[in-house]
C-alpha cells in the first residue's frame, strides 16, 4: 500500500471538512488521516451530523468502520460506540441513519471513498466476509499470543483476521503505568488511532487522544509507555511479527536485512526454498484455493 | 468487483487536493520530528541506562540486562525517524 509514513498526527489539530465526493449524502464530514496515492484507499475520522440519512447501497472497496461516539441505525438495528463493521466490496448495507450524530473511524481499503445506491449486492460480492460486532460489549480482552510478545499490560480484541495475508484489525489497550523497553519493527505496515489516552514512543514523543499513525514496514518504534493507559484501534496489512532489538540507530535497509537473517535462522528450510531458483513459487491466488 | 473504474473529473480533483494536503502534513511532521531531535537523544540515553539496569524486554515479562559493551554506538549519519 502506497501511503507515506504519517507519524505522529493528531486529528484534533485540524477541522472537519465537508464530504463532497459524488454519491455521498449531505451531512458527512471528514478529517483525512492517510491516503494511498496510487489507489485512493484511505483512513478518515468521520462525523455524521444529527439527521444524516444514507440510502441502501454498497462501495467498490472493502470498508471498515468503528463507531467511537454516538450511534447509527443500520436497517432496524441501532449500533452504538464500539461497533465495528467490515463490509466487503460490493456488499450492500440497508439504509443508515443517525438521529443524534455519530463519530467514527472509516477506512476504504482498495479505492477512494465511493457509494453506489442499491438494494442488492454487486455481482461478485462476498457477503460471507461481512463482520458486524460490538467490540466493547461482546469481545473480551486477550493477552497477545504473538512470539515474542509485547510487555504485560497491552491487551487485544481481534476484530478481523485475514486468513490469506494474516492482516488484522483490532482494538488494543495499554493499562495505566504500561512500559516496554525495547525497539520494535514489523514486516508489515501498521496503523493506529487513539480513541482515548496518551502513549509515548521514544522516536515520536506523545500520541494523545485523536492521535494517529500509518507506519510502513521496518520502521523503528519504541520503547513505549503510557502513564494513564490508552484505548486504540489498530490494523496491519500482513502478519504482525515483533522484531525486538535495542539499537535506535538502525536504518530501514538494516532492519530488512536483519529480518531476512532471522527468517534464515528460524525457518531455514522455508528460507532455502524461497531463495532457491528454478522452481515454481505458489502465488497468493493459488494459496487461497 | 476489482475492475479498474474510470474516475470522474470531480473524484480526480478531490484526490489531487487530498494528496497535496497530505504532502503538506508529511512535511510538517518531518519538521516537528527534526525539532524533537535533542529531546529524543536524551530519551535514547535514558533508554540505554534502563536496559542495562531494569533490562531489555525480550518477550512479555522476560527481560535481559544489556552489557555496557553491547550498547550501540551512535553512527555519524543523522538519525531519521520519519521515512
Amino acid at each position: 500500500m502506497a501511503r507515506p509514513h504519517i507519524e505522529p498526527f493528531c486529528d484534533r489539530d485540524v477541522p472537519f471538512k465537508k464530504m463532497t465526493l459524488p454519491g455521498f449524502p449531505s451531512g458527512m464530514h471528514y478529517k483525512m488521516l492517510s491516503l494511498d496515492k496510487d489507489t485512493g484507499a484511505c483512513t478518515m475520522t468521520v462525523q455524521f451530523d444529527a439527521g444524516y440519512r444514507q440510502p441502501p447501497g454498497f462501495s467498490y472497496s472493502d470498508i471498515e468502520l468503528l463507531i467511537m461516539e454516538g450511534g447509527r441505525r443500520v436497517g432496524d438495528e441501532m449500533c452504538g460506540p464500539g461497533t465495528y463493521f467490515f463490509i466487503p466490496a460490493g456488499v450492500a448495507l440497508p439504509a443508515v441513519s443517525t438521529e443524534a450524530g455519530c463519530l467514527a473511524l472509516l477506512m476504504y481499503n482498495q479505492t477512494e471513498p465511493n457509494f453506489v445506491e442499491s438494494d442488492e449486492d454487486c455481482d461478485g460480492a462476498d457477503r460471507s466476509q461481512l463482520i458486524q460486532v460490538n467490540a466493547y460489549d461482546d469481545l473480551s480482552w486477550q493477552v497477545p499470543t504473538l512470539m515474542p510478545a509485547t510487555a504485560p499490560g497491552c491487551l487485544l480484541k481481534i476484530l478481523r483476521w485475514d486468513e490469506v495475508t494474516g492482516a488484522m484489525s483490532f482494538l488494543y489497550c495499554m493499562v495505566p503505568g504500561f512500559w516496554q523497553d525495547n525497539i520494535s519493527f514489523h514486516d508489515c505496515a501498521e496503523e493506529a488511532y487513539h480513541i482515548w489516552g496518551t502513549s509515548w514512543i521514544m522516536q515520536f514523543g506523545d500520541l494523545p487522544t485523536g492521535g494517529y499513525f500509518w507506519r510502513p514496514p521496518y520502521i523503528n518504534h519504541g520503547p513505549f509507555a503510557s502513564d494513564h493507559g490508552i484505548l486504540a484501534f489498530g490494523r496491519t496489512d500482513g502478519e504482525l511479527y515483533n522484531h525486538f532489538h535495542f539499537n535506535p540507530y538502525t536504518t530501514l535497509k538494516e532492519n530488512r536485512e536483519w529480518a531476512a537473517e532471522k527468517l534464515k535462522q528460524r525457518k531455514p528450510a522455508l528460507f532455502k526454498w524461497i531463495v532457491a531458483h528454478e522452481h515454481n513459487h505458489l502465488t497468493g491466488s493459488e494459496l487461497k484455493k | 468487483m476489482g475492475k479498474k473504474r474510470k474516475l470522474s473529473p470531480a473524484v480526480r480533483a478531490w484526490l489531487k487536493r487530498e494528496l497535496r494536503e497530505q504532502q503538506e502534513r508529511y512535511k510538517k511532521i518531518v519538521k516537528e520530528m527534526e525539532a524533537l531531535a535533542p529531546q529524543r537523544e536524551k530519551w535514547i540515553q535514558e533508554f540505554f541506562q534502563r536496559i542495562q539496569t531494569r533490562g531489555f524486554c525480550v518477550h512479555a515479562d522476560i527481560r535481559r540486562r544489556i552489557k555496557p559493551e553491547e550498547i550501540p554506538k551512535r553512527p555519524k549519519r543523522k538519525l531519521r525517524v520519519v521515512y
